[in-house]
């Protein structure tokens, strides 16, 4: 607790997204949702884990986990980030943190929770975040980030990788006449540079398709969202600008 | 001495174990410079020799190989968004004009001083170089993971983007404003220290990074391009002498274009910082090691007196302190990787746990 209240002072003067939960973890649903907003929108995010009164079993390696990877995710943005846990009514403990931490802007509920129950007491907004897992009858999917399961490269691969093997044979089993004619120099210099641009395709080819067909390959998290880190970093730039103001003489004409 | 070289080149043997030197060499070369740009070629050249390839062909044959690997290499980090093709060009351009210079200035030294005189100012600016500019880059890279390893821009880049001396130009991938007047001079040292070292990547990218004010990603990806206009045209000039090697180019490269890939990949998976502590802690390695070759061109220029015994050690170990920056360098890249991927796997892992619950 004592850690929590150390993070949330340091972060005390931004503008916050409140992220709740009634069970012991967040959905991934609404980890992402919030993540990006508060990418898009330059806030920081509160987790906050609300649980029944004398359940007494938050800190369980799992929760811990969850919690870690939220921190984990939001850190890698550059999101500031805090947790905290509260037990008992939902709408109380909504209510009490407004109190505690100042500048919550509004509430991201994870899906399961019974928004009715705190929109009585709190006048903060607040969205549901309804996760594929907990698909209600008549509830919407949130588009999540797909985990897209691409056709692996063999033929590819093994196309590429006969022609350089083909290619390397060919030299080197004329490895004598192609010494003689490769280092004549002069117009024949043409000859290695252009013999290497063609190594460069085909091999170039073939090792990055069999990187891919053993499953390494660019993690591509960033480049989804190019377009908003820059219009943020635009809107952070323009926000320091300082601001002209028109000085208006009250007693003018007067 | 053009045909006695020639006649060398035909007949040195390629046994397994000069293959699989090659090769290994080209990979782990290949991957450091797919991930800080540039890299490999100080262990090359000097590995090439100590099979019995003759000092010119070792250079030219390195050089044939570089161009296409920079090439693969730049195409792969291009299609992660990281590559700045404009600033690229600039800067190939004035590097060129460095190499010239920096050759005239060799070429000077060694009228003056003997070949001896000329492998001590090799050397020596190797040492003071990679000291300044590598302990520089350390000491950042350590001050930013302190707070997160997120980076900022230099202070003197953005004094420097605040001046408007036309013309300016606009680098649309690096997300800067700048002066030409500002990035010629980093260009022209690049170019220089090319001629001088033979890795010019060791001040074109961290001079990207503290004084253009691009960040280490766009950075190291962008050296790619200036490696490769610079190797290319060093290449056709070799070419036009006769001093490739095709065989030895060949051997390398089946190792770099594997892993000039794989370092490509490697820098989606980590923080930006990792770049400037890899690049930092090779450069450091590498001055150890050039160090170590002093003694024994100062020796030749009879300043100090060592015996033979004892410049033989210092040039072993001074071979191996290469190797071993390229395998630290390596080491890291490749943890560094697999620690950013057992992290997702697990984050994946507990997602599915969570669809299961």
């Amino acid at each position: 607790m004592n850690d929590n209240k150390r993070e949330t002072a340091s972060f005390q003067e931004r503008r916050k997204i409140l992220v709740v939960a009634t069970r012991q973890f967040f959905s991934p649903d609404s980890m992402d949702y919030s993540i990006h907003l508060a990418e898009r929108l330059d806030y920081d995010l509160l987790a906050m884990n609300v649980c029944p009164e004398g359940s007494g079993k938050t800190g369980s390696r799992k929760s811990k986990k969850f919690v870690q990877q939220f921190r984990r995710k939001a850190s890698r943005r550059g999101i500031g980030f805090s947790h905290a846990v509260k037990f008992g009514d939902l709408g109380a403990a909504v209510e009490e943190l407004n109190h505690e931490v100042k500048r919550i802007e509004f509430v991201v509920a994870d899906s399961g929770v019974y928004t009715e129950a705190v929109a009585r007491e709190v006048t903060i907004p607040m969205f549901s975040v309804v996760s594929n897992s907990f698909k209600e009858k008549g509830g919407k999917d949130m588009a999540t980030e797909q985990i897209l399961t691409k056709k692996k490269p063999v033929g590819q691969t093994i196309g590429y990788g006969l022609l350089t093997v083909g290619m390397y044979a060919a030299v080197f089993l004329n490895a004598d006449s192609v010494m003689t004619y490769f280092t004549k120099g002069g117009w024949y210099g043409a000859l290695p540079v252009a013999t290497v641009f063609l190594f460069s395709f085909a091999h170039g080819a073939f090792a990055s398709n069999l990187w891919s067909l053993l499953g390494i390959e660019a993690m591509k998290k960033d480049a989804l969202r190019q377009t908003e880190k820059k219009v943020v970093e635009k809107r952070k730039k323009a926000a320091k600008k300082p601001r002209a103001y028109a000085y208006v003489n009250p007693f003018h004409r007067l | 001495m053009h045909e006695v070289s020639q006649e060398i080149i035909q007949f040195i043997d390629l046994n397994v174990l000069s293959i699989g030197f090659l090769f290994l060499v080209g990979f782990i070369g290949g991957l450091v410079s797919g991930f800080i740009g540039s890299g490999g070629a100080f262990v090359l050249t000097p590995g090439m020799m100590s099979l019995g390839v003759p000092g010119t062909v070792a250079v030219a044959s390195n050089m044939c190989h570089k161009f296409p690997k920079a090439l693969v290499g730049a195409f792969k980090r291009y299609k992660y968004g990281q590559v700045d093709i404009k600033l690229g060009l600039v800067m190939a351009a004035s590097a060129g004009v460095g190499v010239q210079i920096g050759i005239k200035i060799q070429q000077w030294i060694l009228a003056k001083w003997g070949q001896a005189g000329s492998d001590l100012y090799v050397s020596l600016s190797f040492v003071v170089i990679l000291v300044v500019v590598g302990g520089y880059v350390f000491l950042d890279a350590m001050r930013s993971s302190k707070s997160g390893g997120n980076e900022k821009v230099s202070a003197l880049a953005r004094k420097l983007q605040s001046i408007n001396l036309p013309p300016m130009i606009h680098f649309k991938r690096a997300n800067l404003k700048i002066s030409l007047w500002f990035t010629i001079p980093v260009g022209f040292a690049t170019g220089m220290l090319a001629a001088t070292i033979a890795v010019g990547g060791f001040i074109g990218v961290p001079g990207m990074i503290y004084v253009v004010g691009a960040s280490s990603l766009v950075a190291s990806a962008t050296e790619l391009v200036i490696a490769f206009v610079m190797g290319f045209g060093g290449s056709i000039n070799w070419a036009m002498h006769g001093m490739v090697d095709i065989r030895l180019t060949l051997i390398i490269l089946a190792g770099s274009l594997l892993g000039v890939q794989l370092g490509a990949i490697g820098t989606t998976y980590v923080k930006e910082n990792m770049i400037k502590i890899v690049m930092a802690t090779i450069m450091l390695i590498v001055a150890v090691s050039r160090g170590l070759a002093v003694p024994r061109y100062l020796n030749q220029l009879g300043i100090i007196n060592v015996s033979a015994a004892t410049i033989d050690i210092l040039a072993k170990v001074s071979f191996i302190s290469m190797c071993i920056a390229l395998l630290v360098g390596a080491t890291i890249i490749l943890g560094s990787m697999w620690k950013a991927s057992r992290a997702s796997r697990e984050e994946y892992r507990l997602e599915e746990g969570y669809a299961k619950t």
